[in-house]
C-alpha cells in the first residue's frame, strides 16, 4: 500500500468513524429535563457522656423542678460556641448558596465533540485533495 | 481539452442554467405571512428546605424560616423533628418529584412519619447506594405560574436507645442524614420516571455536593 492510498484510508475511516458516532453523540446529548435541589442535611453531633443515658430513662416526675433553681444558673454558663453554627437562620445564608440548581439535560460536551471531528475532518479531506493534486501535476 | 477548458465550461454551464432557471420564478406570484413557531426550551426548578430546629432538643422552633442545614444533639431514646420539603418553583415544566434520603446509621436513626403522599421506590435493577432511601410524590406537580409547596416527606426522626455516645463505637461523633430533590419531566416519561430518579440516586455523589 503506498502513501497516497494508506492516507486516503484513514481519512476514510476517520470520516466513516464520524457517519458513525455522530448519532450516538447526538442521542446521548439529548435528555429528559430534570431538576435537582441542593442538599439538605441534618447533622447530629454527639457530646460524650451526655447522650449515652436514653432520654426516656431519667422520668421528668423524678427530678423535682424547684430543687434547681432557675436564679443558679447562670445565663453566661452556656458558651455561645455550643451553638452550631448551622443553627442560624437562612436569611444569614450568602443567596449565591441558596440558588436552586437546574439541569436542562443537555450535555455540551458530545457537541464539541462532534464539531471538532467535523473540522479534523475537513483539514484532512482537503490536505488529501491538495497532495494528489500536487502528485498529478508533478506525474504530468 | 485541458482541465482549464472543462472547468470554464463547466461554469458556463451553470451561468446559464441559472440565468434561464432563475426568470421562471418570476410568474404571478404570492406569499403568506410566515407562521413563526418558537420552541422554548423547559425548565424545572426545585428546592428542598426543612423547619428550623433547636439543637439542643430537636424541636422545631417555628414553622419559618426554613432551612437546608439542621443541627441535632444526638440524645439515646430521642426523638426529633426533621421534615424535609420540597417546593416546584414557579414555572417549572410538569414533573414527577423524587426525594432521596441518605442515613448513614440506620441502625442509630429511623425515619418517622413518612408523608401519606409519599412511596417508596426501589427495583431490582438499580442498587441505591448503603442507607439510600428513595420517595416518590404521589401525582404529577403541573406547572404553575407560583412556587409549589409539596408535603413534608417525613417529619420525625427517631435516634435509638442503644446509642453510645459515639457512632458504632468510632471517635466520629458526626453523623448525618442528608436529603435531596430530584424532578423530571411527566411529558412522555410515565414508566420511565422512576428508572431515571434511581439512576440519579443511585450515584453516591449526589449527596456529596
Amino acid at each position: 500500500m503506498n502513501k497516497h492510498k494508506f492516507r486516503t484510508a484513514v481519512l476514510l475511516s476517520v470520516i466513516l468513524c464520524f457517519i458513525i458516532v455522530s448519532p450516538v453523540l447526538i442521542q446521548g446529548s439529548s435528555a429528559y429535563i430534570f431538576g435537582q435541589s441542593p442538599i439538605c442535611r441534618g447533622s447530629f453531633y454527639a457530646e460524650p457522656g451526655e447522650s449515652s443515658v436514653p432520654e426516656s430513662s431519667v422520668p421528668w416526675s423524678s427530678v423535682p423542678e424547684s430543687s434547681v433553681p432557675e436564679s443558679s444558673i447562670p445565663e453566661s454558663s452556656v458558651p455561645k460556641s455550643s451553638i452550631p453554627e448551622s443553627s442560624v437562620p437562612e436569611k444569614s445564608v450568602p443567596e449565591s448558596s441558596a440558588t436552586t440548581r437546574t439541569g436542562d439535560g443537555t450535555n455540551t460536551l458530545p457537541i464539541i465533540a462532534m464539531l471538532l471531528f467535523s473540522i479534523i475532518a475537513i483539514i484532512l479531506l482537503f490536505a488529501a485533495i491538495k497532495r494528489s493534486n500536487k502528485r498529478r501535476s508533478s506525474n504530468d | 481539452m485541458n482541465k482549464k477548458a472543462i472547468i470554464a465550461g463547466a461554469a458556463a454551464a451553470a451561468l446559464l442554467t441559472t440565468s434561464l432557471l432563475v426568470p421562471s420564478f418570476a410568474f404571478l406570484s404570492g406569499q403568506s405571512r410566515k407562521v413563526v413557531n418558537r420552541f422554548v426550551s423547559g425548565l424545572i426548578s426545585v428546592d428542598l428546605k426543612e423547619t428550623l430546629v433547636d439543637p439542643e432538643t430537636g424541636k422545631k422552633i417555628d414553622d419559618e424560616p426554613r432551612v437546608y442545614e439542621n443541627t441535632y444533639l444526638t440524645v439515646a431514646g430521642r426523638t426529633v423533628d426533621k421534615d424535609p420539603t420540597p417546593i416546584v418553583i414557579k414555572n417549572s415544566t410538569s414533573c414527577y418529584v423524587y426525594v432521596g434520603v441518605r442515613n448513614e446509621y440506620t441502625d442509630l436513626f429511623t425515619i418517622e412519619n413518612v408523608g401519606a403522599d409519599w412511596t417508596l421506590v426501589a427495583d431490582a435493577d438499580h442498587k441505591l447506594g448503603e442507607g439510600v432511601t428513595v420517595y416518590k410524590y404521589k401525582t404529577v406537580v403541573a406547572n404553575s405560574d407560583e412556587d409549589q409547596k409539596l408535603s413534608a416527606v417525613f417529619e420525625h426522626v427517631s435516634i435509638s436507645d442503644t446509642f453510645d455516645g459515639t457512632f458504632h463505637g468510632e471517635s466520629e461523633t458526626e453523623s448525618a442524614i442528608e436529603a435531596r430533590a430530584y424532578a423530571v419531566q411527566s411529558e412522555s416519561t410515565a414508566d420511565l420516571s422512576d428508572g431515571y430518579a434511581l439512576d440519579y440516586f443511585s450515584n453516591n455523589d449526589v449527596f456529596e455536593n
